[in-house]
């Protein structure tokens, strides 16, 4: 470790440091550049650092039609600029080829081989493949002018994961168009020659573009003797010729071996060999290096896929797949199989649970208003959703909640629709009640959900665009766009979105339309207080209730099933509103879906007992009404809550007002108030009565008419044998009975009922009904 | 990516304090640039860390506030302006916080054309060496534990370029490989110390995106543009 090294590669002075004498520049720089690395065949590629592209302001005066913007990129074929052509104005992209020799001297060879490919690369027209514009000279500058693609390379987008490899259904989406896109050029006789990453782009609409076709052809002599041109390196073998340094064009590992060994005999299978490596990496994230393992051995993929491969990396080119549209065809196919494998699958249920819930999830947030707080209501669809997958053993009702919940959405837009909806479901609901194997509920499943179910097919298939509100209209291209996906982007589309609503609405500004609140510290005690205990008196009244209507309310206890499945949805919209207090924080939907079921749930009930559990529903909505109220701080909002809230008062009151007496005895007189018996002989209920008895007495609370009474029979059997009139004694308050009775027996004897009512006061009130019943004495 | 930024727990502490070990080369190199004696400048770097760590300055700093580099800078020169007399009374003489080799950092120091550089430049400078030490160090000790330390020994020039090393027949012979089997091995040494730099790297900065950036910048620190 000398104190005053040089670096043999940069000349400069190597400091004392830890790093063994190695220059930190030319590490770092070795760290940086992606480039150096060893090929097959003992190639090295060309480092782009000792070769500096020419700057903006060196190249901008030999073009003066075009803007030039900055440099894309820099690689063994040239620089890559971008440019705007103003006079069109769009953006293109410049790529300088090579430069004037120093001496002057122009290489006339190269040329007349750039003016002829640059002409026929002018004329492959097709969508995957970038368009040559314009070629020429300026400067001493060849140069082509190429559409610009604002996008991706396949490298950029491998390197974005940590194993620097696409899924296996990405690579299969991606493959196919490179196919295309190469057996077009092959068709008109162009040769890539060199295909890698770098060179295939994915634009923002995941277009595939290939860029750079046939340049290497043009920088690269067919012959490696050829001394090269400056700035261009030939591909070689160690010690063949003059090449000491055995420099190639591009990135080695992508070469077919006759591109190696025989340049001058390289035809369109040295692409498709290229193709081969591109798709291994892709799938594995590693290059078919040495005795590589076949894709399926390293990742879980089709092992057809695996023929594919190796057909395509044949190192012999006659043993190759011989055109690019076979590997598209086998590609297909074996997409195609996994494709309706997939659907068969889930019709078994294998996948049922992922991949149609991920697609309700994401048509869902489709189907939203604008106004709602789409990440909240996105979270809270994914918990229904877990639910709704679960087959709870209570599914039958679960299974109503989907559909109530998005009709739910529909009702704030089309309420056509939504008739149109529950007329479908209506069928399906056929099968929602009792005994169906879980295969079909499982079927029943994949029918309601949204995603899939005739909801959707409604929707799109309406003719009439005015017929659609506005929100949606945009949502269906969407959604159009969306099912023409590959099932392996879908989860991607919704991680991005989930992402995108989650950094929209940060602080909350979208969501509070709907009136909700944030976790709020801010909030004072008070309604701190109210939201929680509307939360857990909502919650254990919800379950108490369901406990219920499960139990004893059930149609086998000999209720009526309508009501049963009326309280139902009931319960599930106040169940709605416990979670939308909870979860979302949204205390105002919690108030109205709350106060909303309860309403609903009393319309089911008719009557309802004076003090019931299910006023505590009312107390809930209340107290998440005052929370939101009080958030918004809005007369109007306070209105919007009051109004249910009224009417659920007035209800309950006039459903229990014909319950209770019809005065109230504190302010009564008691010539209103109607007689009641006081006493009788014998006592109602005694068991020892002497036989020897001959007269029942009732005493009332006041005097009553003369002459009026209602010894009333229960039955024949139980009533006393009378022996003379009733009477009344002396204050008209005791009327006596004469009766013969025997020991041993049980009597009975109404005073009032039903239409007898001729016990009556002054004022014509009939007594209170009272039963008078005993036993004798044997 | 920046434990030691992410919260006050006693994880973060030693996050911070390996750190420090880490990187009390740049930050001693820009305190002597700044003109103290090296008696001094180890007080003070010492002084330094004993202040972060006890008064968890890094608790404060959250990840989206930027490089681990910068923040160590900025709070060393706040140090220096405002804490430097207040500590110097209470903390000199006190027990090292860390073991620093005040020897190399000043033969280094001796080394660097002192006329052009300014303190920051020092610092930048002598950091990117470090962390291109720290690379280079767990690299070889990789190798070590591989048992493959010859192998390292004889390769590691070529880590800088082709340039830089004795040509691959040479290299092979040295080894008694074969020249092919040496290529794929220089391959591999490669790829492993540019995915070390980057994993180096990216613990001081907050996001994998900006692991990139703080390579070109460095490489702009190091070749002086």
């Amino acid at each position: 470790m000398a104190t005053e090294n040089k670096c043999p590669h940069c000349g400069k002075p190597v400091p004392t440091t830890a790093l063994g004498g190695i220059c930190p520049e030319c590490l770092l720089k070795a760290g940086l550049a992606d480039t150096g690395e060893i090929g097959p065949g003992g190639t090295v590629v060309a480092k782009p650092t000792s070769q500096p592209a020419p700057r903006v302001e060196e190249i901008a005066p030999h073009f003066p039609q075009l803007e030039i913007i900055e440099c894309l990129g820099r690689g063994g074929m040239g620089a890559v600029y971008k440019a705007r052509q103003p006079k069109l104005d769009r953006f293109v992209a410049l790529k300088i080829l090579s430069r004037k020799r120093d001496d002057g001297t122009r290489d006339t060879e190269f040329t007349q081989r750039f003016e002829r490919e640059a002409r026929a690369l002018a004329r492959l027209n097709h969508p995957d493949i970038v368009a040559v514009y314009d070629f020429g000279e300026a400067g001493g500058f060849h140069y082509l002018l190429m559409e610009y693609v604002d996008g991706l390379t396949l490298r950029q987008l491998l390197s974005r994961t940590t194993e620097r490899k696409l899924s296996p259904e990405e690579a299969l989406a991606i493959v196919p168009k490179i196919c295309e896109a190469l057996q077009f050029a092959h068709q008109r006789g162009i040769v890539h020659r060199d295909i890698k990453p770098e060179n295939i782009l994915l634009d923002k609409e995941g277009r595939v573009k290939i860029a750079d076709f046939g340049i290497a052809k043009i920088v690269t002599p067919l012959t490696p003797s050829l001394s090269p041109s400056d700035g261009e390196r030939v591909a070689g073998r160690p010690g063949e010729g003059n090449l000491t340094q055995n420099q190639v064009i591009g990135t080695p590992h992508y070469m077919a071996p006759e591109q190696v060994e025989k340049p001058a005999t390289v035809d369109h299978r040295a692409d498709i060999f290229s193709l081969g490596v591109v798709f291994y990496e892709m799938l594995t994230g590693e290059l078919p290096l040495g005795k590589f393992q076949p894709p399926s051995r390293k990742v879980q993929v089709d092992v057809r896929l695996d023929e594919i491969v190796l057909h395509a990396l044949e190192k012999e080119p006659e043993r190759r797949y011989q055109h690019a549209s076979e590997v598209k065809t086998d590609v297909e196919t074996v997409v195609a199989d996994a494709e309706s494998r997939t659907q068969h699958a889930e019709i078994g249920g294998a996948r049922t649970q992922s991949s149609a819930a991920r697609d309700a999830v994401w048509f869902s947030t489709q189907l939203l208003p604008d106004w709602l707080p789409g990440e909240r209501v996105l979270h809270f669809q994914q918990r229904l959703w877990a639910v709704f997958n679960h087959s709870w053993p209570t599914g039958r009702f679960f299974f109503s909640l989907p559909p109530l919940w998005s009709a739910g959405m529909y009702v704030t837009d089309r309420r056509v629709l939504l008739l149109s909806h529950f007329l479908g479901i209506a069928q399906r609901f056929s099968l929602w009640f009792p005994g169906k194997a879980p295969d079909a509920q499982r079927e029943m499943l994949k029918e309601v959900s949204v995603g899939r179910s005739g909801l959707l097919g409604e929707f799109l298939e309406l003719k009439s665009e005015d017929f659609k509100p506005r929100w949606w209209r945009s949502r269906e291209l969407r959604i159009r766009a969306y099912l023409r996906q590959p099932e392996c982007l879908r989860d991607k589309i919704l991680a991005a979105q989930r992402n995108e609503t989650a950094s929209a609405a940060p602080t909350g500004t979208a969501k509070t339309k709907l009136g909700d609140l944030p976790e709020a510290q801010s909030l004072p005690g008070w309604v701190q207080a109210a939201r929680w205990t509307a939360r857990v008196l909502g919650t254990l009244w919800a379950l108490m209730f369901l406990v219920f209507l499960i139990g004893e309310g059930s149609p086998a206890m000999g209720r009526q099933p309508a009501v049963v499945q009326i309280e139902f949805a009931a319960v599930a919209i106040m169940v709605l509103g416990c979670v939308a207090g909870w979860k979302l924080n949204l205390d105002g939907a919690a108030a109205l879906l709350t106060l909303g079921g309860w309403t609903l749930f009393h319309f089911a009930e008719h009557r309802v007992p004076a003090w019931s559990m299910f006023h505590v529903a009312a107390i809930v909505g209340l107290l998440y009404g005052l929370t939101w109220a009080w958030a918004r701080k809005r007369v109007a909002v306070i209105a919007i809550f009051a109004i249910p809230f009224f009417f659920g008062v007035v209800a309950a009151l006039n459903l229990t007002h014909h319950r209770r007496p019809p005065a109230r005895v504190a302010d009564a007189t008691i010539p209103q108030v109607p007689p009641v018996v006081i006493e009788t002989v014998p006592e109602s209920g005694a068991t020892e009565v002497d036989p020897m008895l001959t007269e029942l007495r009732v005493t009332f609370s006041k005097p009553m008419r003369d002459g009026n009474w209602s010894w009333v029979k229960l039955d024949d059997a139980s009533y006393p044998q009378m022996t003379g009139t009733p009477r009344y004694e002396g204050d008209r308050r005791t009327c006596v009975l004469p009766v013969k009775l025997q020991p041993g027996k049980s009597y009975a004897t109404w005073i009032n009922v039903d239409n007898f009512q001729d016990f009556q006061d002054e004022n014509g009130h009939p007594a209170v009904p009272y039963l008078l019943i005993f036993q004798t004495r044997k | 990516m920046l434990t030691a930024a992410r919260s006050d727990t006693p994880r973060a502490h030693d996050a911070l304090a390996k750190l420090c070990q880490t990187y009390w080369h740049p930050l001693y190199a820009y305190v002597r640039w700044r003109g103290y004696s090296p008696e001094d400048a180890q007080d003070l770097t010492q002084g330094f860390f004993a202040h972060l760590l006890e008064h968890k300055a890094v608790a404060t700093v959250s990840p989206d506030k930027g490089r681990f580099r910068s923040f160590l800078l900025a709070g060393l020169n706040h140090f220096l302006s405002d804490e430097w007399d207040k500590a110097c009374a209470q903390k000199r003489g006190r027990g090292k916080l860390i073991s620093f080799d005040t020897q190399s950092a000043e033969t280094w120091l001796s080394q660097q054309p002192s006329q052009t550089l300014t303190p920051e430049q020092a610092f930048e400078l002598r950091w990117a060496v470090t962390l291109l030490e720290q690379v280079y160090g767990r690299l070889a000790e990789e190798h070590r534990q591989q048992d493959k330390a010859e192998l390292f020994d004889t390769l590691r020039t070529t880590l800088a370029g082709p340039g830089n090393s004795a040509p691959y027949a040479e290299l092979a012979a040295r080894l008694g490989m074969n020249e092919g089997a040496v290529k794929v091995a220089v391959h591999r040494l490669r790829q492993r110390y540019r995915a070390l730099l980057r994993e180096t790297i990216a613990e001081t900065v907050a996001s994998e995106a900006e692991v990139e950036e703080e390579l070109r910048h460095l490489l702009r620190i190091v070749t002086g543009g």
